[in-house]
This record gives structure tokens, sequence and C-alpha cells, in this order.
């Protein structure tokens, strides 16, 4: 592998600072730690060693939190990814050839058309619609007590069937999410 | 949408038949672990966020891949840790991390049995060791990163790195002395 290895340094009892280590991290035989704690070259030897180990496991308490934003940006990054695989217009047959319908404009569409049908229930709130010509997802936010399943799957069936009336069987497929719970009088 | 949880195995299945907000959901589980690991081998808040930005992109390149014989978090552990050193090895050959900084010696004091270190000095002492890892050879420092901070087995780790066990055994000691070699180097300043 061509990795440097640093030398595990062989101490007057026989044993070694890599034995040692492997004491510390808690990986040694019973055997050697019975001797390290009557060794006095190895208890030396553990003297050199503790501060540094035990800054590294003082280390790893201290978490490391994600930068806000990131995940975010994680995701648009991740829907970038899949739209570049779904970025084809959608056909639509006409009499006189085919109707391009781009990514873009299904997406306005389905902005539209959800903004249209959850101003009609005033239990739930539109946080985000995105997606491509594949798929839409819509992002809501509800009043505390809302019957979720109910007001979740009647926004999806009527925001497929509003698309399909459009654009036919080009239409994305359509996920409704909720991502929030309001105040029951305020989504 | 019916509401339930689904396990990350669900979510893969789904995502890898063009479920994309099943993908999301992983996004949103799995980011924070992503960004921890990447940043810890990078040392570098913003490249660790390029990384895991990258993981994700190759994350879903490699879905139709995936056969399910390893953990989905094995395999998204796999995907961080091949971005993070993707961008180590295409770094420019760094600056030797200065270990002579007498500043940073206190930190290394042995303080199990001293007065409780405040958080600022913990955060700090641990930034000194991040930056020791840093100085690690590539090859060691994820070994070291999934074993000592996110304390996985030697087997997971193992079918995260596509190592034998033995081989990663050996690669984990070396890291470490290599590590406390660093440390002791700095603590003498």
């Amino acid at each position: 592998m061509g990795e440097s290895s640093p030398a595990a340094e062989r101490l007057a009892c026989g044993h070694t600072t890599g034995e040692l280590v492997e004491h510390l991290a808690g990986e040694a035989a019973p055997e050697f730690a019975a001797h390290a704690a009557g060794c006095p070259h190895c208890s030396a030897a553990l003297a050199e060693l503790a501060p540094g180990w035990s800054a590294l496991r003082r280390a790893t308490e201290v978490s490391v939190d994600a930068p806000s934003g990131l995940l975010d940006r994680a995701l648009r990054t991740a829907r970038r990814a899949r739209g570049r695989e779904s970025g084809d217009p959608a056909e639509i047959p006409q009499d006189c050839g085919a109707l391009r319908v781009a990514p873009r404009a299904t997406l306005v569409l389905a902005r539209r058309l959800s903004a249209q049908l959850i101003a009609r229930r005033p239990a739930a709130r539109l946080l985000s619609c995105t997606g491509d010509g594949r798929e839409v997802r819509v992002e809501l936010r509800v009043g505390y007590g809302t019957p979720i399943p109910e007001l979740v799957a009647g926004l999806q069936a009527e925001l497929a069937t509003a698309l399909r009336d459009v654009l036919g069987a080009a239409a994305p497929v359509v996920h409704v999410r909720v991502v929030d719970v309001a105040p029951a009088h305020e989504p | 949408m019916t509401e339930r949880v689904d396990t990350d195995r669900d979510l893969v299945s789904a995502a890898q038949r063009g479920d994309g907000v099943a993908f999301d959901e992983l996004v949103r589980r799995h980011t924070g672990a992503m960004y921890r690991v990447a940043f810890r081998i990078l040392n570098d808040r913003a490249e660790a966020e390029d990384a895991v930005q990258d993981a994700w992109v190759s994350a879903w390149r490699s879905l139709p891949r995936f056969r399910g014989d390893a953990a989905p978090t094995t395999w998204l552990y796999r995907v961080v840790t091949n971005a993070a050193l993707g961008r180590v090895r295409r770094r420019r050959p760094a600056v030797p991390v200065n270990t002579s900084d007498e500043a940073l010696s206190p930190l290394l004091s042995d303080r199990d049995s001293g007065d409780p270190a405040g958080h600022a000095v913990r955060c700090e002492e641990a930034e000194l060791v991040h930056r020791a890892i840093a100085a690690l050879e590539p090859s060691q420092r994820a070994p070291l990163v999934l074993r000592e901070f996110e304390g996985m087995s030697y087997e997971q780790i193992a079918e995260v790195l596509e190592v034998n066990t033995a081989a990663l055994r050996a690669r984990v000691h070396r890291a470490r002395l290599a590590l406390l070699e660093r440390l002791e180097e700095m603590r003498r300043g």
C-alpha cells in the first residue's frame, strides 16, 4: 500500500508500544493488561501515550454539526442530478405531429395547479412544489388536528387528475408530503 | 401518501424504482452523518460540504448497481468516504502541519484528573486532533475516523472500504500509532 508506518517501539520488557495502543483502545488481551499494570517499562510508555489518546477520546465527544443550509443544498444537488437524467421534454401526440412540453413548463403548471387546489383547503399551506418532467413533489404545512391521510390523498389525486387533463399520458407522478404542523388556526 | 416510517432499505428500493421523494428522505436522514465523516477526513468545512454533495450525486448514479448485499448506511459511508478521499487526492501537495506551535502544547495536556475543561477548550483540542488526522496518510484517515469517531466495528469498516478485516485492523493500528506520534510531537511543542 506504500503507507508510511510509524515504528512500534519495542520496550525493555519485550512488548511494544503497538500493544500499549491496543491496550488503550481496549483491544488487548486481558493477560497483557495484567502485565502492563505491573510493568515499569509499560507504565512509563503508557504515561507518554495517554495524553494523546485522551485527547483523541475527548475529540470524539465533540459533535461536528452540518452547517445550516447544507441539507437544502444537498437536496437541490440530488434533485438536479435526477433532473439531468429526466430532463427530456414530455411528448403529447397530436394529429399533425407531437407537442413537446419542457420539464420546466410541467413544473410551472404543477405549481399553479397545486396553489389552486390548496387554496380550497384552509387547513393546508403550500410550502414548495419542486420536481421535473417525471415527478412533482409538493410539500405542505397543515394545521394541528387536520386528518392528514385524507387531506394528502385527496390533494394527490386531484393534482394528478388535473395534470393528466392537461398533459395526458405525459403527466408526471405526484408526491405530496406534509413537512410541518402549525397551530390549528394558522397552517 | 400513507404515513409510515420507511426503513433505509425501503427508501433505497423505492429510489431504485425512480421515486425521488424516497431519495430525498435518504438525503434528509444521512446528510449530517456524511458531513461529519467528510469533515473529519478533510478537516475543511467547505471541502466537506462539497464532498457531501459529490457523494449524493454519486449515490444517485450508483443506485442501479446497489444490490442490497450491504446495509444502505454502509453503502452511503462508502460513497462519502470515496468522495472525501478523492478530494484529498486531488489537492495540491499539502503544506506540512506545523506541529511545533508552542500555543498548542497546553491543549494536549492530560486533563482527565484536572479541572473540567470548558467547551471552547474542548473544541480547540478537537480541532487539534482533526489537524493531526489531516496530516496522516489518506489511506489511514478513513479507517481511523470510522473506527474512533463513528464507532464502527472492524467488519463494518472493512465492508465500507472494501478491504479484508485483517488488512483493515493493521491499517487502523498504524493509523493510531501515527496519530499518537503526531499528537506527542504537538504536546512537546
